[in-house]
């Protein structure tokens, strides 16, 4: 496995493509939360944490393009059979394939959260207010919904195999087909289904006032709700791959 | 040693290969050919498990390919050049394939001056000529150094000095003892490098055998005579039972009569030849011929053209 996991390092580290969007993966969230706390005036450390995992969260969606591109890839340019062809035990690439994304997503998001949090809070000084509760959790939260976009991008890809119609499922799905569903259920008198909704589950996890209620999830719930559709797909691409002609 | 048996592949209503069985021998290079659309891809992406066949089983030395750990120690498969990402370069292609199996980089340096392409080892594929993809992908295949090595279409896009090469490096492959299987649309080509064929139309097995063998099975045979008063020998050829047609200049060919029955018949009679010689159709006739029932694509006759 762990020759698996250099081969798939290798694919994913010698591409360009990767690193462009690790880079503004990477310097979105912190360049904002370092604006933010050099410019606004009596910064708490929950507004600061609220800008750190608000740009996080699409640094998160931009690592799910990097694991899509990564299987889609395979696919499209047919390195998936030389892949398969050195290693028959399919269960060796497909497994690879996303530790290494995401160890990638994993670092470079409590990377980014962690700088943030750190250079945020010295750079605003005084002015920065006593935590929240919910901080601390948020700021965890959003790694792992980047874990879980990333998994989702690679689950997706694995099912769909194609480059452009992943990635619009992939982004088109929380930024517009959720809200979309949302409106309808809102229109029609049932607000308390969209708490189901997996992406707005999965938001819940990031979320530094999660608030309460019967209409959201609570963080852990959320999260859990919004992994089991992760893993349900993740599980149907790999069974789809594991069997399909290659 | 490759061995298939009853193999049978199916995409929706359409059976690609139909119960196939052959043997692929170490020490030869076997030809595998088939019309467009007979199945030689599909069996050879079967054959290492890329196409899930419905039944039927390959086995390399007694092993099926599933059951390999580290195959390219073994196997040496090329099915596409094409199969590589465009944005990366000839070099990290070769990388990742060699990291599957815990080789050094030293061994991708190593295959990448054997196929020529050192200088353009840093360069990504997308500026690859398709002779350049095919000597990456089999350096690809060599960098295991297998006993047994799969190519499909491996000159596809090589140059006259490309295709010399690859046929210099699969028969020194047979040579060396390894089992070497190769498809090709070129059939000067395999008729100059194959000691085997394996003739394949719509997924069924047309011949097996050593080169000579099918030539002599599916092509015709004749004499070809010239001489400086053919009219006169043609008659004689004529009332002994042969189908002469006649070439110019001064020449015939006869069918029907062998070679020794026709030099017999000059000297009797007192015929003057400037040639006597055994004609038979090339590996391509003979391809033809054999795989006449199973053209999937027909085209339409070239104006002129004999057929």
């Amino acid at each position: 496995m762990i020759a698996a996991i250099r081969s798939e390092w290798i694919k994913l580290s010698t591409i360009r493509v990767t690193w462009i969007l690790a880079i503004v993966a990477v310097a979105f969230p912190l360049v904002v939360a370092l604006l933010t706390a050099a410019l606004a005036e009596d910064l708490s450390g929950e507004t600061l944490a609220g800008v750190i995992t608000g740009t996080t969260v699409v640094s998160g969606m931009l690592l799910g393009v990097v694991a899509s591109n990564g299987i889609t890839g395979e696919f499209s340019h047919q390195t998936i059979r030389p892949t398969f062809a050195a290693m028959p035990d399919r269960w060796r690439p497909l497994l690879a394939k996303p530790i290494v994304h995401v160890g990638l997503a994993a670092v470079l998001t409590a990377t980014v959260v962690g700088v943030s949090w750190v250079a945020g809070r010295l750079i605003a000084g005084d002015s920065t207010s006593e935590d929240l509760e919910g901080t601390g959790a948020a700021l965890i939260g959003v790694v792992l919904l980047a874990i879980g976009l990333t998994l989702l991008g690679y689950g997706l890809g694995l099912l769909i195999r194609n480059t452009p119609a992943t990635i619009c499922v992939l982004l088109l799905w929380p930024l517009i087909a959720e809200g979309l569903i949302a409106g309808l259920l809102t229109a029609v008198g049932a607000e308390g289904a969209t708490k189901w909704l997996p992406y707005s589950a999965g938001i819940s996890m990031a979320v530094v006032d999660v608030g309460g209620g019967d209409d959201t999830l609570s963080r852990v719930g959320g999260g859990i709700y919004f992994f089991v559709w992760v893993l349900a797909i993740l599980a149907f691409g790999l069974y789809t791959a594991k069997r399909r002609d290659a | 040693m490759i061995e298939i048996r009853e193999l049978r592949k199916r995409f929706g209503r359409v059976v690609a290969v139909d119960g196939l069985s052959f043997d692929v021998h170490p020490g030869r290079v076997t030809g595998f050919l088939g019309p467009n659309g007979s199945g030689k891809s599909t069996t050879m992406r079967c054959m290492v498990g890329l196409d899930r066949p419905e039944q039927g089983t390959t086995r390399f030395d007694g092993r099926a390919y599933e059951s390999m750990r580290q195959p390219l120690f073994e196997i040496g498969a090329l099915f596409d050049a094409g199969y590589v990402h465009p944005a990366r370069s000839g070099r990290n292609h070769l990388r990742w394939l060699a990291a599957t199996h815990g080789m050094p980089v030293s061994r991708v340096d190593e295959v990448l001056a054997l196929v020529g392409l050192t200088d353009a080892a840093g360069r990504k594929v997308k500026g690859y000529s398709l002779g350049m993809r095919q000597r990456l992908g089999l350096a690809g295949v060599l960098l295991g150094d297998p006993h047994t090595v799969i190519l499909d279409e491996p000159a596809n896009g090589l140059d006259p000095e490309g295709i010399r090469w690859i046929r210099d490096v699969l028969v020194h492959l047979a040579r060396g003892g390894r089992t070497v299987l190769v498809s090709s649309h070129l059939l000067s080509e395999i008729s100059l490098i194959a000691d085997d064929l394996v003739v394949i139309g719509r997924g069924r097995l047309i011949g097996q055998g050593p080169v000579s063998g099918f030539i002599d099975r599916y092509s015709t045979r004749w004499v070809r005579v010239r001489t400086p008063e053919p009219a006169v020998f043609a008659e004689h050829l004529a009332r002994s039972g042969g189908d002469v047609r006649p070439i110019a200049p001064n020449g015939m060919d006869i069918h029907g009569l062998p070679i020794e029955q026709v030099g017999e018949l000059a000297a009797r009679v007192g015929a003057v030849l400037h040639e006597l010689s055994p004609q038979v159709e090339s590996l391509e006739d003979a391809f033809l011929r054999a795989t006449a029932a199973d053209q999937e694509y027909r085209s339409v006759p070239a104006p002129g053209a004999s057929r």
